[in-house]
């Protein structure tokens, strides 16, 4: 009997020592990269291995869903300790008002996540706090056709003024100049952030944003007219262009009938994969004024309040946006993080490692849809649908942005 | 005597335990739901934290919203329209149906096949239809040479609203047709032999002898067209979103936008209250009108 029992107490004492009674630490974890489930799991799984006792639960969500979903969790106190949201005020921002986001300033303070570009920050702090980790850096600007632009002679546009003259061309060959739709409404607000970047530039942008000034401004009618209203009425876009929805205008373009599309970053792979040869500019700013492409992020990590294990769910985040671990987002993923990557040695596409570098080198302005309330986005909507179907002016449309606002 | 009472009594007693767990269901999907909205609607909330109660300061907003009634308005027309095309339509083929066509359950069967497809896999197949860019519609109409017709009917103001309609229309044909067949099938033939006898046409056949006998079948397809023509959400939602600029905006969607896009669910809890109300006394009306009719 003795024997028994002191082999009993032996084997208590081994596993008190292995750790094999040591809880396991699960974070809940919702995200939204859907499409790069595989990436995602990587990302697990090199996470896990590289700390032993925090295991993931992993849930996707849909971008739509995560919405309502992540409210009545949070407020119902079921939530995720760390979650992948929308990082405008309307959606992170009004998380944080009501307390239900654990600030992660420390995180910041203490070199956790020194390699993040400061504006990141910025995105993702509100009412003088920090609450998450913004990710998938994204611009906007105009891919093109080359062979198209080759077999035409046509060079890449510096200016405005030089751009329509490449639509007009376009035109004259009998293509589709900008395979530009605008069914889903969204594809407008970037329309509006190219020209609204050039022409009001980043200082006006930035007190209209914060309600300094008012968007009823000639500045902003500048910034719709020639495109929404001038280059429309020439033929420039996708015909019944407020018909026409993004998926169609991205099968205009990567199907050879249309010359540019203007569009973001996060297409880079789908263009890649399409098989043309396709090149990237800048949308210039008319003569005389500065280019300043609109850039913004996807999304962004956030910790719940609620959370019953805060430095674990800040180790995840550590991980998660250590340049060490670059390659698992650029090469695994497709996605941009937001620091600055050394490509060398990477297995990427030419336009990602473009991409890449002009975040990097490129003074950026601001996406304002990401920016602004869920009033102004659908005065947006709605407004440059009307202005499209030549139901409304651009005067009438930058008095309806004003008094969204007001 | 007051064995009577007492086993009158057992059975209340047991009437009660029978109906308790159908009360309960109702009490907790819908009246507590429901009473929860209108309070809701009196609240301002983002959705995130506690409402805020502010009377009936939304009622007022409501009254003054112009995209309101501007989406009201459109449900309207979709209710007379989705009411009485498929309706009249329905009844057509129905009665020619039910007059020994031959191949009737064929013909049954492919009139009822859209009912059982999905409203949004409808609404991508006639997004498709009517794309302008590659659609069958415009393909249609450029190589009969009416290339002028083919625009974007899901992208014009004038148009987008009917051209939705029209999906709702082609696929609640259907369900009248069945329903209505199947109502059919109690009429009295032999009142429809005496009417050919003493002479009545085919119309006053149809007017005067058959449509009587089946107007109960009638009314419910009527009130439930009406209700769903001001609850109509999904085929809207997938094909135009409301758009463009809120032509095809019905209060569903709009309901939608204000709770779930622009985050305001109290003001979306007095639209959904509003039209409740709205569609229960439309149904209300229309059975008033049969009961008058058949007095």
């Amino acid at each position: 009997m003795k024997i028994f029992k002191s082999l009993a107490s032996a084997s208590a004492i081994a596993l008190v020592a292995t750790g094999a009674f040591a809880q396991d630490v699960t974070l809940r974890v919702w995200d939204t990269f859907a499409d790069q489930t595989a990436g995602m799991d990587a990302f697990v799984a090199a996470f896990e291995e590289a700390n032993p006792g925090i295991k993931i639960a992993r849930d996707v969500q849909s971008i739509d869903e995560m919405r309502p979903v992540i409210q009545t969790a949070l407020n119902a106190g079921t939530g995720p300790d760390i979650f992948y949201y929308d990082t405008g005020p309307a959606f992170a921002g009004a998380l944080a008002e009501s307390g239900l986001l654990l600030p992660i300033d420390d995180m910041y303070d203490n070199g956790m996540l020194d390699a993040v570009y400061p504006w990141t920050r910025e995105r993702v702090s509100f009412g003088g706090a920090t609450y998450g980790v913004g990710n998938e850096v994204e611009f906007l600007g105009v891919y093109y056709n080359r062979t198209i632009f080759a077999d035409l002679g046509l060079e890449v546009p510096t200016t405005h003024e030089e751009f329509v003259a490449v639509a007009q061309a376009l035109q004259d060959a009998g293509n589709v100049p900008i395979a530009f739709g605008d069914a889903d409404g969204w594809p407008a607000f970037h329309i509006f952030s190219l020209y609204a970047n050039n022409i009001v530039g980043k200082e006006g942008l930035e007190a209209m944003i914060a309600g300094e000034r008012s968007w009823d401004d000639p500045k902003v009618v500048a910034s719709i007219e020639p495109f929404f209203v001038e280059m429309n009425a020439a033929g420039y876009l996708a015909p019944s262009v407020n018909a026409v929805n993004y998926d169609d205008s991205i099968n205009l373009f990567t199907t050879g009938l249309s010359g540019m599309m203007v569009t973001g970053t996060w297409l880079i792979q789908s263009m890649t994969d399409s098989g043309l040869d396709v090149g990237w500019f800048f949308l210039p700013a008319p003569e005389g004024m500065d280019t300043l492409p609109p850039a913004g992020l996807g999304s962004g990590y956030f910790v719940s309040a609620a959370t019953e294990h805060p430095e674990e769910a800040k180790k995840f985040l550590e991980f998660m946006f250590d340049p060490a671990n670059a390659s698992l987002w650029v090469e695994g993923m497709s996605v941009v993080p937001p620091y600055a990557v050394d490509t060398s040695g990477m297995e990427i596409a030419p336009l990602t490692s473009f991409a890449m570098d002009a975040l990097a080198t490129v003074p950026m302005g601001y996406n304002i849809d990401v920016l602004t309330p869920d009033a102004f986005n659908t005065a947006m909507k709605d407004g440059f649908q009307a202005v499209l179907g030549g139901d409304r002016s651009s005067a009438e449309q930058a008095a309806a942005l004003a008094a969204s606002v007001e | 005597m007051a064995q009577q009472s007492r086993r009158g009594s057992q059975r209340q007693k047991a009437g009660f335990w029978f109906v308790l767990p159908a009360f309960l269901f109702y009490v907790a999907f819908f009246a507590y739901p429901f009473l929860s909205t209108v309070y809701l609607s009196m609240t301002e909330w983002n959705g995130i934290g506690d409402p805020k109660f502010t009377g009936l300061t939304n009622y007022v907003r409501l009254v003054q919203d112009g995209a309101m009634w501007s989406a009201l308005t459109n449900n309207v027309i979709w209710v007379v329209l989705g009411t009485a095309a498929p309706i009249f339509v329905g009844l057509i083929i129905s009665v020619m149906l039910w007059t020994g066509v031959k191949g009737a359950g064929v013909f049954r069967t492919i009139y009822f096949l859209p009912m059982v497809l999905s409203p949004v896999v409808i609404g991508v197949i006639w997004n498709w239809i009517y794309n302008p860019l590659f659609g069958l519609l415009n393909t249609g109409l450029r190589n009969v040479g009416l290339g002028k017709w083919a625009i974007g009917w899901l992208g014009e103001t004038e148009t987008a609203l009917y051209a939705v309609l029209l999906t709702a229309i082609w696929t609640y044909m259907g369900f009248c047709i069945v329903v209505l067949y199947a109502g059919l099938q109690k009429v009295d033939t032999e009142l429809v032999d005496a009417a050919r006898i003493d002479g009545a046409n085919p119309w006053q056949r149809f007017k005067n002898v058959i449509v009587p006998q089946i107007r109960p079948v009638l009314t419910m397809v009527i009130v439930y067209t009406v209700i769903g023509g001001f609850n109509v959400f999904d085929v809207v939602w997938v094909m135009t979103g409301g758009g463009p600029n809120n032509a095809s905006e019905v209060i569903a969607t709009y309901t939608y936008e204000v709770a779930f896009q622009n985050s305001e669910n109290g003001y979306g809890a007095t639209l959904s209250v509003v039209m409740s109300f709205v569609a229960l006394g439309a149904a209300y009306l229309a059975m008033k009108f049969r009961r008058a009719g058949e007095a």
